[in-house]
């Protein structure tokens, strides 16, 4: 191609203006060692346009999704499992006695000790109504 | 279609995919997530409605959408990233001067245009498709995409000449 083509072809391109065979054109004149120095500063673009080209994917890929997103489901759900486990727990455990209620609870003690106490004495004047009706028997009164 | 089957027809365009993917996210990581993604989408669809005429092109604008949209959700949370990305729109002297490899300096220049600018210029210059692919792929007129393409390329000019005028070795 004459030099003075290739300076038109690269204006044309800049513009946006080129088919796509004459960017091909193009691309081959910047890919050999021989370049005008003028069009030397539009050099880097077509060295890094035809370096992208070359990039391949290296990763292998498969249709059915990432092996992340049922772990994801199933943590998910192992998660509120548990919280819900916990929470539940805490519902169930009784709320710590207030002073009122401990005080009650004392009262409640010692009222029971007390009519132990006294059932102990009732069965003691049981003895005593025995005696009575016993010595009666001996002792005519009348 | 089996999976076997569906793998061989995508193994034509699943470089093209990742290219483009890379261009737009950049890294090479998130490239191949976004593939990997848009793979298993097609993949899905497919199974649901056999007749899906041109599943290469499918597939490209498929990539297109998902990347434009993973940028689209990192500009939002991550505004750190922008602000490094808007720095990066007009290449300061000390930068440029410090992109001793010259093809470095050509993807900052690609990486500071606007994203559809992007994906017009990966679509024409690296993969070297037709107008009418791209605007398919693009999902834009043919006119639109010549405008996108004029408008790219005549920027890349001018930071071409505007760097090799600071007396950047070119050459190897």
């Amino acid at each position: 191609m004459e030099l003075k083509q290739v300076h038109k072809l690269v204006d044309r391109f800049f513009d946006g203006a080129t088919t796509l065979e004459e960017e091909k054109h193009l691309m081959s004149y910047f890919s050999q060692k021989d370049i005008d120095p003028i069009l030397r500063a539009y050099l880097p673009y077509f060295k890094a346009t035809a370096q992208d080209r070359k990039q391949v994917l290296n990763k292998p890929l498969s249709p059915v999704s990432n092996k992340r997103k049922p772990w994801i489901r199933i943590t998910a759900i192992a998660a509120s499992f548990l919280v819900g486990f916990f929470v539940l727990q805490q519902l169930q455990k009784p709320a710590p006695p207030t002073a009122e209620e401990l005080v009650f609870e004392e009262f409640k003690a010692n009222m029971y000790m007390v009519s132990q106490q006294l059932n102990k004495g009732m069965q003691g004047v049981a003895y005593m109504e025995t005696l009575n009706t016993t010595t009666n028997k001996y002792i005519k009164t009348d | 279609m089996d999976e076997r089957k569906f793998l061989d027809r995508i193994l034509t365009v699943q470089d093209s995919m990742f290219r483009l993917a890379k261009r737009l996210l950049t890294s090479t990581e998130e490239a191949e997530d976004a593939v990997q993604e848009v793979l298993t989408k097609l993949w899905e669809k497919m199974n649901r409605t056999a007749t899906l005429t041109n599943p290469e092109g499918y597939a490209m604008t498929m990539t297109k959408n998902y990347c434009l949209d993973r940028l689209k959700s990192k500009q939002a949370t991550e505004l750190r990233l922008v602000h490094v990305h808007q720095y990066k729109a007009s290449p300061s002297l000390d930068q440029q001067i410090n992109h001793r490899d010259s093809v470095a300096l050509v993807y900052t220049i690609m990486k500071s245009l606007p994203e559809q600018q992007q994906l017009i210029v990966q679509l024409r210059d690296v993969e070297q498709y037709d107008f009418e692919t791209i605007a398919a792929i693009a999902e834009m007129s043919e006119g639109a995409v010549r405008v996108a393409l004029s408008r790219a390329r005549k920027e890349i000019r001018k930071q071409l000449i505007k760097a090799h005028d600071y007396g950047i070795e070119t050459g190897s």
